[in-house]
């Protein structure tokens, strides 16, 4: 990392640590009156089942897994699935080959079909933008596939119900296309195109491509036990992370700046823009938060922009084309936060499950 | 013999490093192998779909984990 990164997220660190550290101490003090009359989840589940505050971690752990365990069975097997039988090279040479708004639609809704892991997802972004399949395709591919890949929206269904589940599809696809295109715009007379370089897709196809059915089905299950091995640890942390929030952060503080409104909205969309998570987490993240009294909108806001973008993903992406252009693309895809967030708090007004 | 695997560093970047090092000591060679985690020379490498592999300067494998004995064939072929 370059000097001028390191400092931007120190400064970003300090801000969001001075705001912690004085709201810490009052609402903390305020903590056991607020639990008292406070009308969220958490404070509810402590007065009727007496536990104490530390039990809730593994109350919470517990309940979050009877929840979603099925789901993420199936979501394990859907990506074994996809990376065994999706034909990514072709996805990405009809992404290269169209004009118009075809790529567009093709990074949006077939972007997810292309990778599980939101830290690969940077080399496609640079593979094809270098072979011309157009910036705003590829931030289109780059900003919907992390948010709507089949784990992350399963795993949504299981913890946060289908509202949000579909909420998520819609958005993200749509806020994808619409930054992407909007950057492309903006951009294109500023910078210049790129050279184009020799890329060898389908250097190799694998053997499994001739195998028979069983054999790939056998392929499928392998895969699928990767990532099992890869996400569950992942997720739990997550989990455990969510139990955290709900024993130990205050809700009055919760209610404070992620609550219902404007403020919260724009707040949980600038967080998701900036802080890294890695893919699956946010989804058990979001229901511990939501517990303890986050607004849906906020909640929609940060589910669209937390997974789509953060500062490690910007900085990779500054690699690959001008700097200009992530920080073009991070506003809007903001403001696209703001947006949905509004509208899922029009739409859902309370979270109840 | 140079070995390169791409990757950003994730768990099935490693587990590619790891199939290559398993055959290396099958075969009985050594070879140098550099992790390549810089995005730029990534997608110079024209590697799309990481974990990537190349040796000797060509990319082999992309976008999943080789077995060993596949690693092992790709080594025999160029020694």
């Amino acid at each position: 990392m370059d000097k001028r990164a390191i400092f931007a997220v120190s400064i970003i660190i300090l801000i969001f640590g001075i705001i912690l550290a004085y709201e810490w101490g009052g609402a903390w003090k305020g903590y056991k009156n607020t639990l008292q009359q406070s009308d969220t989840i958490t404070a509810r589940l402590l007065e009727e089942k007496h536990i104490p505050i530390y039990m809730l971690i593994i109350v919470t752990t517990i309940e979050y897994i009877k929840h979603s365990w099925l789901c993420l069975l199936l979501a394990f097997i859907a990506a074994g699935a996809l990376q065994e039988f999706v034909p990514k090279d072709k996805i990405i040479k009809l992404m290269g080959s169209n004009r118009g708004f075809v790529p567009y639609l093709i990074g949006g809704a077939g972007g997810p079909l292309l990778s599980m892991c939101s830290c690969s997802i940077i080399p496609i972004f640079g593979g094809l933008y270098k072979r011309g399949a157009g910036l705003g395709p590829s931030i289109t591919f780059l900003l919907a596939a992390p948010a709507v890949n089949p784990a992350a929206v399963l795993l949504t269904l299981a913890l946060l119900g289908w509202k949000f589940a579909v909420a998520r599809i819609i958005f993200a696809i749509g806020a994808g296309i619409l930054v992407g295109y909007i950057t492309e715009r903006v951009m294109k007379d500023k910078i210049s195109a790129p050279e184009p370089i020799h890329i060898e897709a389908g250097a190799d196809a694998g053997p499994e491509q001739k195998a028979g059915y069983a054999k790939r089905i056998l392929n499928m299950l392998l895969y699928s036990w990767e990532f099992v091995k890869m996400v569950l640890p992942l997720i739990l942390l997550g989990v455990i992370f969510a139990g955290f929030v709900k024993a130990f952060l205050p809700p009055a503080f919760i209610v404070k700046y992620l609550g219902v409104g404007i403020f919260p909205i724009m707040l949980a969309s600038a967080i998701g823009v900036l802080m890294y998570a890695p893919s699956l987490v946010e989804a058990p993240l979001i229901r511990g938060l939501l517990e303890s009294g986050m607004g849906t909108g906020a909640s929609m806001a940060h589910l669209l922009t937390g997974p789509a973008l953060s500062l490690p993903s910007i900085l990779g992406v500054c690699k690959i084309v001008s700097p200009k252009v992530p920080v073009v693309y991070g506003t809007l895809m903001w403001i696209c936060g703001v947006i949905a967030g509004l509208t899922f708090w029009f739409l859902v007004p309370v979270f109840l499950i | 013999m140079k070995i390169e695997v791409f990757g950003p560093g994730c768990y099935r970047c490693q587990q590619v490093e790891k199939a290559v090092r398993d055959a290396l000591s099958e075969l009985n060679i050594s070879a140098d192998i550099e992790k390549v985690k810089d995005m730029a020379k990534i997608v110079e490498a024209g590697i799309m779909l990481t974990p990537g592999l190349r040796i000797e300067g060509k990319v082999v494998c992309s976008g999943r984990i080789p077995k060993v004995e596949e690693v092992k064939k790709w080594i025999e072929k160029v020694k």
